[in-house]
């Protein structure tokens, strides 16, 4: 029997990004990139995992925008394209750089192979509905698959209008239930923020579980005897999972985590912004210098200017990628041995991360994973994976404490969506949130126009409460894109309001909404009342 | 890396990075957010143990219906205020607020405790005429319990519990915060209702409390309008 437990939880999220009305648009590639670089390197770890018989465990939100663009045709259709051009493009990469620089060929070559599988799998192995490999996984009890907000709207700062949360919820769980068939248990809380209260909308659909930063354990009233390495149970009835910042840090941190080892690749540095434009014309459509993926170059040193990069050998990242697994695991060994000797109970240690830090950010972060779960499975039984219902399972008894409220935001609470470069929005948004509540209530027998523009209203202002878009404002990226989903959200919004309240809704200005922000088309708008 | 990013942010961020991009080109036509939505309304929010914000909304009809009643030297003379309730203990802090701002920052308590705030026009009398109300926050408790927890529930008792009890934890928050902590004593007694602020009406997050959000308490002119 294992001394203790290890649950690793993937949050896996995106904003609904979608513009039909454009043939290329530079943010649909964010998606396209957590598909090349994370979520398909992943299914294919898991597949690798289970066809090998290895007894992993991973929990993983699968974010309703994020199943939603999964599942849009439009969306794959265009991934199609991308994915044909990465092929094309490192195959005359591999062309290039023997011709120029063969120091960068073998890389050329790791990237022709990876974008061909990758490509396999999507097109032929899962015939473009990825879906399927998480349900595989699921179904083979390795894989729990938990829910989210619906656009994964911030709720603490949302508590003006209930509602609102709880749309958010029922919204999320409904979407749940249509594309995985059953109904959700586990929940993320967006940007693990907790309002204490808000477990009634979670109770309301079925939600049993879910997972705060550490402090929301360790300031819970009263103090839990075991800290974040046991769950507690609110007062509301919500089973609460402390995130454990030991081997959060291990992964996490660019000074002392993995994924600042000089032998691993280099995020910032790009074909797309090193090669001839010329060249390049046929993957970089506008002309518009981005990044495509293909990156050459390893970390080499702390500090080290981007133009003294040296070129990325895979065999010595995979080679710290085993390494950093050992590392990883001996660790987690330490630590549930020391923490059961002084709990009297298997502790658990529960890590979350952002999904995309996995082969976006940190390239081999899906290497890392597998040999993590094969050497967990071979090499030892002082430690093992388990999920949240497993866990609870084996030990269903909690401790009673209310936790404070928390986020894994900045300073543990909510400065980095409620800022001077952000606040701007929170007046708009509970607007629109009233006036949905009070459409909601107005309406008792909407015609089929009016129903349509009610639903509409509804997927406006979820769209325009994704927490993204005050992230986005803080972390200074792409502010512009940020402020402008806001802004068309909410515009949409007000139109549809005026006119519900005042009359002259047109319809083709409503199709073309429809067509635009076509996420959660099973919507009820009466999930506002 | 933007300043001021944890690491954690600064990784995530890099899911929406597309560096040096060329500017979109927007929808012709523009969406103006407006200055008011036309009804006397203020909402607080907790962004952490030591800060509130607090923003709202006027109703140009009631200002002119406040014209009409005490006349119009008198609204022009008047100041808006923000009160900032402790609704359990008492104590009060009042801010005159400056033309043009819509929001402000407000520093908590260090302690635990309920807020609520009200908007109103301060008149040259004193008298304090409220146009709206705020919902109640608490702000989050900071450090371990000195109670260690007890009870213990299964799983599958947890799920027992209904929503209807979840919704009252809302209450119970405020109730506790309200009865656990004494009398609400604001920190800074300045006054300094003309004290600069930024375009954004925004005065928060300063090194130092002095700002015109810390117009806190007894002894000073917003003292008239304490309870």
């Amino acid at each position: 029997m294992a001394v203790g437990y290890w649950c690793p939880v993937l949050h896996a999220h995106l904003p609904y990004v979608r513009h039909p009305e454009y043939p290329e648009f530079l943010e649909e590639d964010w998606f396209f990139e957590a598909l090349t670089e994370t979520y398909i390197p992943l299914i294919i770890v898991l597949d690798g995992l289970l066809s090998d018989g290895v007894d992993y465990r991973l929990t993983m939100t699968l974010s309703p925008p994020l199943v939603s663009m999964m599942t849009d045709d439009l969306l794959i259709s265009r991934y199609h394209r991308y994915l044909d051009r990465l092929v094309d493009l490192s195959g005359r990469e591999i062309e290039r750089t023997q011709r120029e620089d063969s120091r960068f060929t073998d890389a050329a070559r790791v990237y022709h192979h990876d974008f061909s599988r990758i490509r396999h799998v999507f097109r032929e192995t899962y015939r473009s509905n990825l879906m399927q490999a998480f349900c595989e996984h699921r179904d083979a009890g390795k894989l729990e698959i938990i829910t989210c907000g619906a656009t994964h709207g911030f709720f603490p700062l949302m508590d003006t209008v209930p509602q609102a949360v709880r749309a958010q919820v029922r919204v999320a769980a409904a979407h749940y239930r249509r594309h995985l068939g059953r109904e959700p248990v586990g929940i993320w809380l967006p940007e693990c923020g907790y309002l204490p209260g808000q477990e009634a909308y979670l109770k309301e659909a079925g939600i049993r579980y879910s997972f705060i930063e550490s402090h929301g354990i360790e300031d819970a009233h009263p103090r839990p005897s075991f800290g974040v390495h046991a769950p507690i149970v609110s007062p509301g009835g919500i089973v609460f999972f402390g995130r454990d910042m030991e081997s959060s840090r291990q992964v996490w941190s660019t000074e002392v985590g993995y994924p600042g080892d000089y032998d691993y690749r280099e995020f910032y540095k790009d074909v797309g912004w090193d090669l001839d434009l010329g060249y390049l014309k046929d993957y970089l459509p506008d002309g518009v210098r981005k990044n495509l993926g293909l990156k050459y170059y390893r970390i080499t040193g702390r500090g080290t200017a981007l133009g003294d990069k040296e070129p990325y050998v895979r065999a010595w990242a995979l080679e710290k990628a085993a390494l950093h697994a050992g590392n990883f695991l001996q660790n987690r060994q330490q630590q549930v041995q020391h923490l059961a000797g002084t709990m009297g109970r298997p502790p658990i240690v529960v890590s979350p991360y952002d999904a995309e830090l996995f082969g976006h950010w940190w390239f081999e972060g899906p290497d890392f994973l597998n040999y993590l779960f094969r050497k967990m499975h071979h090499d030892q039984d002082v430690v093992k994976p388990i999920t949240p219902p497993e866990f609870l399972d084996r030990h269903p008894e909690c401790e009673m404490a209310q936790p404070p409220m928390c986020t894994w935001g900045a300073k543990g609470y909510a400065e980095v969506w409620l800022n001077p470069g952000n606040d701007w929005i929170y007046p708009h948004l509970e607007m629109a949130a009233e006036r949905m509540v009070d459409l909601a209530r107005r309406y008792e027998h909407p015609n089929d126009l009016e129903r349509r523009a009610l639903n509409q209203a509804a997927r406006e202002l979820l769209l325009a409460q994704s927490s993204d878009w005050a992230f986005i404002m803080k972390t200074n990226t792409t502010v512009e894109y940020a402020k402008k989903r806001t802004r068309d959200h909410i515009a949409r919004f007000t139109y549809l309001h005026r006119v519900l309240t005042q009359g002259g809704l047109e319809e083709p200005i409503l199709r073309e909404f429809e067509e635009r922000d076509n996420i959660f088309s099973e919507i009820d708008y009466r999930v506002y009342r | 890396m933007a300043p001021g990013l944890t690491e954690e942010e600064a990784i995530e961020s890099a899911k929406y990075q597309i560096a040096g991009a060329s500017r979109r080109v927007f929808e012709e036509e523009r969406f103006v957010f407006p200055d008011t939505y036309g009804i006397n309304r203020i909402r607080l929010l907790v962004k952490d143990p030591e800060w509130l914000f607090v923003h709202w909304d006027v109703d140009p009809e009631s200002v002119a219906e406040l014209r009409t009643a005490v006349g119009e030297r008198t609204v022009a003379l008047s100041k808006l205020t923000l009160r900032i309730i402790d609704p359990g203990n008492g104590g009060m802090s009042v801010v005159l607020l400056p033309p043009g701002v819509r929001s402000w920052y407000v520093r908590a308590d260090s302690t635990r405790r309920a807020y609520r705030a009200e908007l109103g026009l301060t008149l040259p009398s004193g008298e304090f005429r409220r146009l709206a109300e705020s919902n109640t926050v608490v702000t989050p408790r900071v450090g371990p319990s000195n109670e260690r927890a007890r009870r213990v529930l299964s799983y599958r008792e947890a799920q027992m519990i209904p929503s209807d009890v979840a919704s009252a934890v809302s209450a119970d928050e405020v109730r506790s915060a309200s009865s656990a902590a004494g009398p609400w004593h604001p920190a800074a007694e300045r006054v300094a209702p003309e004290a600069p602020v930024a375009a954004d009406g925004w005065s928060g997050e300063r090194p130092a409390p002095g700002g015109a959000s810390d117009t806190f308490g007894p002894g000073g002119a917003s003292d008239v309008h304490r309870r």
